[in-house]
């Protein structure tokens, strides 16, 4: 958590909060302008809101993976898909494709039900301002359009300041750049109070 | 009196992830906004095509460090 909040900050210093979504689970993260974590939540064990289940699905669908959000943003409608459980969704999914759905739409209601879920795990921890999309999926354009359709939906104008989904082509590797900044961090700290192994500290 | 004064730290941050591993590579200049040298990612080998991605970069990062 401390990672993708401080990897967060270095790609856009003005997020205050990153939705990290990767292939199994997908968490939110609140912080400071520090890069101090205030809240943070992680989705539950069910799957519907993961990388690995879009990308069964566009397996499925003969999608390449790359191809999901541009296909995703080319539907004029979203087909309603479970937003419950995985296993309902991919049968949702047969049973679309049985039906004669266009691929299109099926991807745009999948991204659809997914972003449903991403909003309400980045209202839990009371994100405000600007929240960074990190993670595999922040690549997903089909996504990213239904997160920043869904972010402020149903909210009372000016009842509070909306929120700005926004990423970042750096975004996957928030985590990577969070740990490199700490390490640094970490490094300095045990530096000044003289807990360096000799060898580090050496001119 | 801290021995890292003036020096110039190299960092990695590893990131395993359950699809995919990244890697970052920074330099962190003391007094001076970090840079990232170099970002690389390798998707797990469970995966129908394992893809991999690196590269390199030569310009200044903006950091709040």
């Amino acid at each position: 958590m401390t990672t993708h909040a401080s990897g967060a900050l270095h790609l856009v210093p003005e997020a205050r909060a990153a939705l990290d979504v990767g292939a199994l689970h997908a968490r939110a993260i609140r912080m400071d302008e520090r890069g101090k974590v205030l809240a943070h939540r992680m989705t539950s064990q069910c799957a519907s809101g993961s990388g690995q289940f879009l990308e069964n699905i566009a397996r499925y669908l003969g999608v390449a993976l790359a191809d999901v959000g541009e296909v995703s943003l080319s539907a004029r409608r979203s087909e309603p898909v479970s937003s419950i459980c995985a296993v309902l969704a991919e049968t949702d999914v047969i049973n679309m494709v049985s039906r004669g759905i266009t691929t299109a739409e099926i991807l745009k209601g999948i991204h659809h039900s997914i972003a449903g879920k991403l909003v309400r795990l980045v209202r839990s921890v009371g994100a405000q301002g600007v929240v960074l999309v990190t993670g595999g999926l922040a690549k997903d354009v089909g996504l990213v359009e239904r997160l920043e359709a869904l972010i402020n939906e149903g909210d009372e104008v000016g009842a509070a300041p909306p929120l700005r989904v926004v990423t970042h082509p750096d975004a996957m590797f928030a985590g990577a750049l969070g740990a490199a900044r700490l390490g640094a961090y970490r490094h300095r700290q045990l530096a000044r109070s003289g807990r360096l192994p000799v060898a580090d500290t050496a001119a | 009196m801290d021995p890292t004064n003036g020096r110039t730290l190299l960092t990695a941050g590893v990131d395993v992830g359950s699809s995919a591993i990244k890697v970052a590579l920074m330099r962190h200049p003391d007094g001076a906004p970090a840079e990232v040298l170099a970002l690389a990612s390798e998707r797990s080998t469970t995966s129908p095509r394992p893809a991999t991605a690196t590269r390199c970069r030569s310009g200044p990062a903006t950091s709040t460090a």
